[in-house]
């Protein structure tokens, strides 16, 4: 009986979720899923707008499955999560987008011989 | 008088017990963010490597034969999210410390996953069997290794899924419990997150 004290007594929302912000989160997801298969299957858009309608939704559908399921915010015991979160995308787009800038840089290079 | 010291030793225990799983699930948070790095090299990889077919077949060629169904894709990617929602109401159930509603939801949450694995485990296959095998050219090497990474993790997560439901069906929820299923939960719901990016950038762009 303590034991289960232990574990409810903090539990109400605070910090993982409810049964409402995980449905808001879900249907959230979804609907962004569905634009971006719905931007595809159709072809309305050219390539690169279809490019970048497809990096703006994957970026939407991350933050909503960041704080709905992920539970990280700027509430001060998450600080940390958000901090050591951000500077982890920030390295990775380096990665990514350092790569791609060096890799046509040299490709250009190469044609140029 | 005897009755506060106790209740005084259960709040000095429970808030060192509190502490030492804010400790492990925020290393296990560390850990997940070395993973995103790892990620972010593989996308490059691919971002690199996309396109340089040689001779093996297309991604266009084989969407166009249909021996890539569209449909595919989109069963994985609802089969994850749902399976994500199934575990995030196990979690629930867990804080509020009911065995048998965390069971039932970590099963669900493990059918799914099961599920997701089945379907890409057919889809490679049926690539390697039109001869787009990593070996094949550069995409479909770069392909391999992004998503068979994915899916190495979703394999892996599936078996920790399963010791966890063994362990909350003999021992139940307690707080000894609490920071392993916070950990799973995090990873289980990180790999949504990487396969939004599989699906949009690897899957959905090569259809475009």
């Amino acid at each position: 009986m303590t034991e289960n004290h232990a574990v409810s007594s903090h539990a109400g929302d605070h910090g993982h979720g409810s049964v409402t912000s995980y449905i808001i989160g879900f249907i959230l997801s979804v609907l962004f899923t569905v634009a971006s298969f719905a931007i595809v299957i159709t072809h309305s858009l050219s390539f690169s707008a279809t490019t970048a309608a497809l990096g703006v939704l994957a970026v939407l559908q991350i933050f909503v499955q960041v704080t709905f399921f992920l539970h990280v915010s700027a509430a001060p015991e998450k600080r940390s999560d958000l901090i050591s979160f951000l500077f982890s995308i920030f390295v990775a787009l380096v990665i990514v987008f350092g790569t791609l800038f060096v890799m046509h840089n040299v490709g250009h290079l190469m044609m140029a011989r | 008088m005897s009755e506060n010291n106790t209740m005084t030793a259960n709040a000095a225990h429970h808030e060192h017990a509190h502490e030492h799983e804010n400790h492990s699930v925020f290393g296990f948070w560390i850990y997940l963010m070395s993973d995103c790095i790892i990620f972010g090299c593989l996308f490059a990889s691919y971002a690199v490597l996309h396109g340089q077919f040689f001779n093996a077949p297309t991604f266009k060629g084989l969407l166009d034969s249909h021996d890539i169904e569209f449909s595919t894709v989109a069963w994985e990617t609802a089969l994850l999210l749902l399976s994500s929602l199934a575990f995030g109401f196990a979690m629930i159930e867990a804080h509020k410390s009911k065995k048998s509603g965390t069971l039932i939801w970590m099963v669900v949450a493990a059918v799914l996953g099961a599920g997701f694995l089945a379907l890409e485990i057919k889809e490679f296959m049926h690539l390697i069997a039109h001869g787009a095998t990593p070996a094949s050219c550069a995409h479909w090497s770069a392909f391999f290794t992004l998503v068979g990474t994915h899916g190495l993790h979703v394999t892996l997560g599936l078996i920790w899924m399963i010791v966890l439901i063994i362990q909350v069906m003999i021992k139940g929820v307690n707080p000894k419990m609490m920071p392993r299923l916070t950990c799973l939960s995090l990873f289980w719901h990180f790999l949504d997150i990487i396969w939004i990016c599989v699906f949009s950038f690897v899957y959905l762009l090569s259809m475009a």
